[in-house]
């Protein structure tokens, strides 16, 4: 069985995110994942960004760099996160890919 | 020189690299606990943590987290931050949340360091050690958080006691007992799965949220801190689950039974937040019915059971039932807090007009036909006589111990009543998933220690209202109506010289 045959359940379009703090750096970190992945969509609602995707979302260690001017370590992710929708799938030295693992 | 380790490199160091066979003791004396629920493990290596947190990132992170957060509460009082909230009635969402979601964190704390020191996986007892010192955490900043409130407002002082007594906390404290009492792999279920990955967007995200929108600074703060937390349980959550699933094919039907039962327990756990979120928050971000469809339906239905239909899971019993009463499960938990608001340690009130209007904009299908008539029927009732209690006590659920308030899926005019014999004794339910979760473990919920019955036991401070909420450690003024309260007097004289807004 499929979820899309609950009951009652209207089944929309699948997607993975990452929601994030609204601060400085959480501000460069979405404008890195906007330029990686196209397809990105970054909305809110108070004090919480939210960025998905329909397939997979990746963040890249240079791109961050490149919009934050600084050295950043992928770990430095846990100073942003407050959520996620996905699976994180790979998380190393330089990129974290959230995605499912069916498509 | 060396060559520095990668991430990767570096956590399988610190977890597996540092994990040795005991020989003083057979390997089951050192871990008793993991097999008599029935899972079977073959291979504990295949055990994946994504976030690969290790002790010495785990000490740097933390630390500033805590200190960002510190900084922030310390501004907070200096500035006489209290003033800035939305309005009065606001902190009482927050009051239900140190009384009922604080000492859960606690639980957590307690019940984590166990999973930490019995799971024989490395990687399982490293996820599980970071998690327990986290939730110690998260009780610590919430109390420390919330504590600038308690000097200005009433229900804020006792929370630790109410949350062992009071009727409405039962029904989280119930919830959490319920895990803990089950084995490390049901516990893990419930907690890391069903409650941190399944449903924890729906408790946290709007009310973090919410407490933006409202202007408190405090709960913003911590809540993010704490949630920053929260994706690596969620993730240590979806880990276990796959884990189980993949290590052997006999262990899918023991976690659908699992999935089953936590998905309706902590599913009745949120009609209290599902209250919070359209009723106590002056400013309103979304209403439960959005974010269930959202949280919900869309993130994990759409989002995760696909992914999980590949091992055989289905979606959990009672979501067809969840997804109708997303209609009407805030409006009935509400209604329940406002009749029996005299014994409950926040204040509760008849929304205004134009929150009235919010809700028959957010719910057109119920709220002008069902809900909205008692509050103008209450309003009567104020403005002629002043405000009414149900001063009786109400039946409760014998699994969720929510009182016997929500309706049939397919009637909100009709309450719904179930009930099974168990050695020839009735019990009853408010539902079929309580019904079916009771019948599958009857030993356990007999046992339940439901408020109503230790009154009538004689075990709550005495036979009247004042000595039972006497033994609540409710004062006058935690409890009751809003308009007149000690709360409300104080708002208003504080901002007198305020500009009307
Ligand atoms: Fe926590
Ligand atoms: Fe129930």
């Amino acid at each position: 069985m499929s979820a899309s045959t609950v009951e009652g359940h209207i089944a929309k379009e699948r997607f993975i995110g990452v929601d994030l703090q609204d601060h400085e750096e959480a501000r460069g970190i979405v404008k890195a994942i906007v330029r990686d992945n196209p397809e990105a969509k970054v909305s809110q609602i108070p004090g919480v960004i939210k960025v998905t995707c329909h397939h997979q979302l990746q963040i890249n260690r240079a791109t961050v760099e490149q919009e934050l001017r600084h050295e950043w370590d992928t770990q430095e992710f846990n100073m942003s996160i407050i959520s996620y929708i996905g699976d994180i799938q790979e998380w190393d030295d330089d990129h974290i890919l959230v995605k499912w693992s069916t498509d | 020189m060396a060559r520095k380790l990668g991430l990767r490199e570096t956590y399988a160091a610190m977890t597996r690299g540092v994990n040795w066979t005991p020989s003083y003791v057979k390997e089951e004396e050192a871990f008793p606990y993991h097999q008599f629920e029935g899972i079977k493990i073959h291979d504990w290596d295949k055990w994946e943590d994504p976030f690969r947190m290790t002790v010495d990132n785990y000490w740097k992170y933390q630390s500033e987290k805590d200190r960002r957060l510190y900084a922030v509460l310390d501004s907070f009082s200096q500035n006489q931050g209290h003033l800035n909230i939305s309005d009065g009635r606001y902190l009482n969402a927050i009051k239900l949340f140190l009384q009922g979601v604080t000492p859960l964190e606690y639980m957590a704390h307690r019940h984590f360091m166990f999973i930490a020191r019995y799971m024989p996986g490395p990687g399982t007892r490293m996820a599980a050690l970071c998690q327990s010192i986290d939730e110690l955490r998260h009780t610590q900043i919430e109390i420390h958080s919330m504590s600038p409130y308690n000097k200005y407002y009433s229900g804020f002082h006792s929370m630790r006691k109410m949350h062992d007594r009071v009727w409405y906390l039962s029904v989280p404290k119930s919830y959490f007992d319920d895990a803990v009492t089950a084995g490390p792999f049901e516990f893990l279920t419930a907690i890391s799965f069903s409650f941190e990955y399944l449903l924890t967007n729906l408790l946290f995200v709007p009310f973090m949220s919410g407490a933006a929108y409202n202007g408190d600074l405090p709960t913003t703060t911590f809540g993010f801190s704490a949630q920053s937390d929260e994706s690596r349980h969620m993730t240590l959550g979806l880990q276990v689950i796959k884990f189980l699933l993949e290590q052997d094919e006999a262990n899918v039907p023991i976690v659908q039974r699992w999935l089953d039962k936590w998905f309706w327990r902590g599913y009745r756990l949120n009609s209290l937040v599902a209250a919070m979120m359209d009723y106590m928050l002056p400013k309103k971000v979304m209403s439960w019915k959005e974010a269930f469809e959202l949280y919900f339906e869309q993130q994990m239905l759409d989002g995760l059971f696909p992914d999980l239909a590949r091992y055989g899971i289905k979606p959990p019993m009672g979501v067809e039932q969840a997804i109708k009463e997303k209609e009407k499960i805030s409006h009935e938990t509400y209604w329940a807090l406002y009749n029996f608001g005299f014994a409950a340690a926040f204040n509760t009130w008849i929304p205004t007009n134009s929150e009235l209007d919010w809700m028959t904009e957010k719910y057109p299908a119920t709220f002008d036909r069902y809900y909205r008539p008692r509050y103008e029927k209450a309003q009567k009732i104020v403005d002629e006589n002043g405000r009414f209690f149900m001063l009786g006590l109400p039946q409760l659920c014998q699994v969720c111990q929510i009182p016997m308030i929500f309706t049939e899926p397919d009637d909100p005019g009709k309450i719904c009543f179930r009930s099974s014999t168990y050695k020839a004794e009735k019990y009853h339910f408010c539902s079929d998933g309580c019904k079916q979760i009771f019948d599958w473990e009857p030993e356990k919920y007999v046992q339940s220690w439901l408020p109503v019955h230790e009154i009538y036991k004689g075990n709550c401070g005495g036979p009247s209202v004042p000595e039972v909420l006497d033994w609540y450690g409710i004062q006058p003024g935690d409890n009751g109506e809003y308009q007149g309260s000690v709360d409300q007097l104080n708002w208003a004289s504080w901002h007198k010289d305020f500009a009307p807004v």
